[in-house]
């Protein structure tokens, strides 16, 4: 009664509490997204003018000149889309791989108590400690002289093993071996996750006659929707931007980030005959940024409308 | 028959997390073998037979090097953690706050989570290397290698309107250290958003039916489910902010390894480094857990049957 009698009188100060707080969150988005958007409306002036627009001090974002001859450029003479196709195979296939393995990992430390769950958890911490660029010497030594502890030496008979380099294969066998990059946020998303789901769920598939791997495939896959769509959009990104590790599996197979790191050196190669022109170089870097964000950028804003549907189904079913 | 059930739930465990152990003895404890084998020998490059070790006087040479000899990494060493022991808090409850707004249902959400994704891609890889030298060209980048976006231009606005120094220096600042956040804690926006998205809606009925204020829900029905996610954040920003290139530490690190080619002085900076911060982390993580429920049980809770 009393409850009541206090909503009664709240109602007015509450719907006036929130208009005032939308008008708040409009005006703290806005300036967030200013210090955001900043940079990325900087690359896009920049990535859709001519060169000669550089030198006009009267333009500062919008352009006069409007061409899209800088993506021209990038797919005409850098191989832009061979790139493309390169970075879109390795990191669609690596951060699948990576969220079904690491979500097993995940279910095991998570769910299935022992002695050896806390050092398993401390293992995860490690492997998100070490950062790949400090590994990369090591890893590399290992992959271009592979040797399965001398199994493969002793059968091949030869004095050195097998160089795993240069071949799509061998990124997504460390994938598949939840070594990726960063596989151990991956790991700990899940088993945080597969740690709050209640045990009650678990047992009820246990009595209606499932085992261990069909209650996990037909109870925990279907429940854990938002954490493996998380995962997967951050592998995405992961495996999209990074430079270091695809420098070290690769050599001829070149990825975006790998050719946009090169890619002073190459304009420069393409444009010694013409007039050589350092605006046209940054004009054509910021259009390489600009098309290697915006495939993820896409990717992202189409995945998050699920981000709504994940919250119902584990609703109905927890 | 009991025991069975007992042993067949441990053989289901160790499976699960087969694929992913496969990985560690083949590949991880490899790297990590070496990476310690570096750090007790003396590896030295040379252009004919590519690199060689060669075993030191002492087995601890290179550790003594990094903490007797060497000045600059146990100073460095000190003042990062400190900058670290306020920026983590800080960036949880900002991204924490962050998430949760965009969690509430308003037109153009889509767009505001777009927004808070950027930071993600534009702050990991070549890209953001690219546009911070292109800034900074521009003049309005800043000397901070973390901070894309400076308040310049709105400083030198304001001060022309004929605002007080002392009121525009303090708005500048509170705008720089803002945009300084947005982009260490993309990541965690993201894993707090996901967290909030697992509470079903009807735990706030219910709450809203008690009687409770929004003050109230938020203590009592999201801040016990989101907190495994705050253990995630936790350890995501500690190590991000550690062992990112923009620290100094790790910045000297690479120095050492790369310009003076010392890699085992390097290895050895490194995997002190790393057992520090892990003796932090757990520290932190211990002692928070007294007040946050992490879902860590510590000890061996009951089985239920």
């Amino acid at each position: 009664m009393q409850n009541i009698k206090k909503r009664g009188e709240m109602s007015l100060l509450y719907y006036g509490g929130k208009m005032v707080w939308s008008v708040l969150r409009f005006i703290f988005l806005v300036e967030m997204a200013f210090i955001v958007l900043y940079p990325f409306i900087y690359m896009l002036s920049m990535a859709i003018r001519a060169p000669e627009d550089m030198y006009d001090m009267s333009i500062v974002w919008v352009p006069k000149h409007f061409t899209f001859d800088n993506f021209k450029t990038l797919f005409e003479h850098l191989n832009y889309e061979s790139a493309l196709f390169n970075t879109a195979i390795i990191s669609v296939g690596c951060s699948l791989l990576q969220m079904v393995v690491c979500a097993m990992a995940g279910y095991s430390i998570g769910r299935f108590k022992s002695k050896g769950s806390g050092l398993l958890f401390g293992l995860v911490i490690l492997t998100i400690l070490i950062p790949p660029q400090l590994t990369n010497l090591p890893n590399y030594i290992l992959l271009s002289d592979f040797d399965f502890f001398g199994i493969i030496t002793a059968i091949t008979g030869s004095g050195t093993g097998i160089n795993l380099l240069d071949q799509y294969p061998t990124i997504y066998l460390v994938a598949a071996l939840g070594q990726g990059i960063r596989s151990g946020m991956a790991i700990l998303i899940f088993t945080q996750y597969f740690k709050g789901i209640p045990d009650e769920l678990e047992q009820a598939a246990m009595i209606d006659g499932c085992g261990y791997f069909k209650t996990y495939t037909r109870i925990m896959v279907p429940n854990a929707g938002a954490p493996s769509l998380i995962v997967f959009i951050l592998s995405m990104v992961w495996y999209w931007c990074d430079y270091y590790t695809m420098v070290t599996y690769f050599t001829n197979i070149r990825t975006l980030s790998v050719n946009l790191s090169g890619i002073k050196t190459a304009l420069q190669t393409v444009f010694q005959t013409e007039a050589y022109s350092p605006y046209k170089i940054v004009t054509v870097e910021q259009a390489a940024c600009v098309l290697c964000i915006l495939p993820i950028l896409i990717l992202f804003l189409s995945l998050q409308k699920k981000f709504v549907n994940s919250i119902i189904n584990s609703g109905l079913v927890g | 028959m009991k025991m069975s059930n007992v042993r067949k739930r441990k053989i289901a465990g160790w499976l699960f997390a087969a694929p992913w152990l496969v990985g560690m003895v083949l590949l991880f404890s490899q790297s990590l073998y070496s990476l310690i084998r570096y750090s007790f020998t003396k590896l030295t490059f040379d252009s004919v037979s590519g690199y060689t070790f060669a075993p030191l006087g002492n087995l601890f040479d290179n550790y003594k090097e990094a903490f007797m000899v060497d000045t600059i990494f146990p100073q460095r060493l000190i003042t990062s953690l400190g900058e670290m022991l306020y920026r983590i808090p800080v960036i949880l409850v900002f991204s924490l706050f962050i998430a949760i707004v965009l969690n509430q249902d308003f037109k153009g959400r889509g767009l505001a989570r777009g927004v808070f994704f950027l930071p993600i891609i534009l702050s990991s890889g070549v890209v953001s290397s690219i546009i911070k030298t292109a800034l900074t060209s521009m003049s309005l980048g800043t000397d901070s290698s973390t901070n894309i976006f400076s308040p310049t231009v709105l400083t030198n606005a304001l001060l022309e309107y004929g605002m007080p120094d002392k009121l525009v220096y303090t708005i500048s600042g509170m705008i720089s250290d803002v945009s300084d956040l947005i982009w260490s804690s993309g990541v965690p926006i993201l894993i707090f958003l996901m967290g909030l998205l697992t509470i079903p809606t009807t735990y706030y009925e219910v709450a809203k039916v008690e009687g409770a204020t929004g003050w109230e829900a938020f203590w009592k029905v999201t801040f016990p489910v989101i907190s495994p996610y705050i253990l995630v954040n936790l350890i995501y920003t500690c190590i991000d902010g550690f062992v990112s290139f923009d620290n100094s530490v790790m910045q000297y690190i690479m120095d050492v390894a790369y310009d003076n080619v010392k890699y085992s002085l390097s290895s050895a900076m490194a995997l002190s480094y790393f057992v520090i911060i892990i003796v932090i982390l757990v520290a932190v993580i211990l002692l928070t857990s007294l007040f946050i429920p992490y879902g860590i049980k510590l000890g061996r809770k009951k089985e239920g049957n």
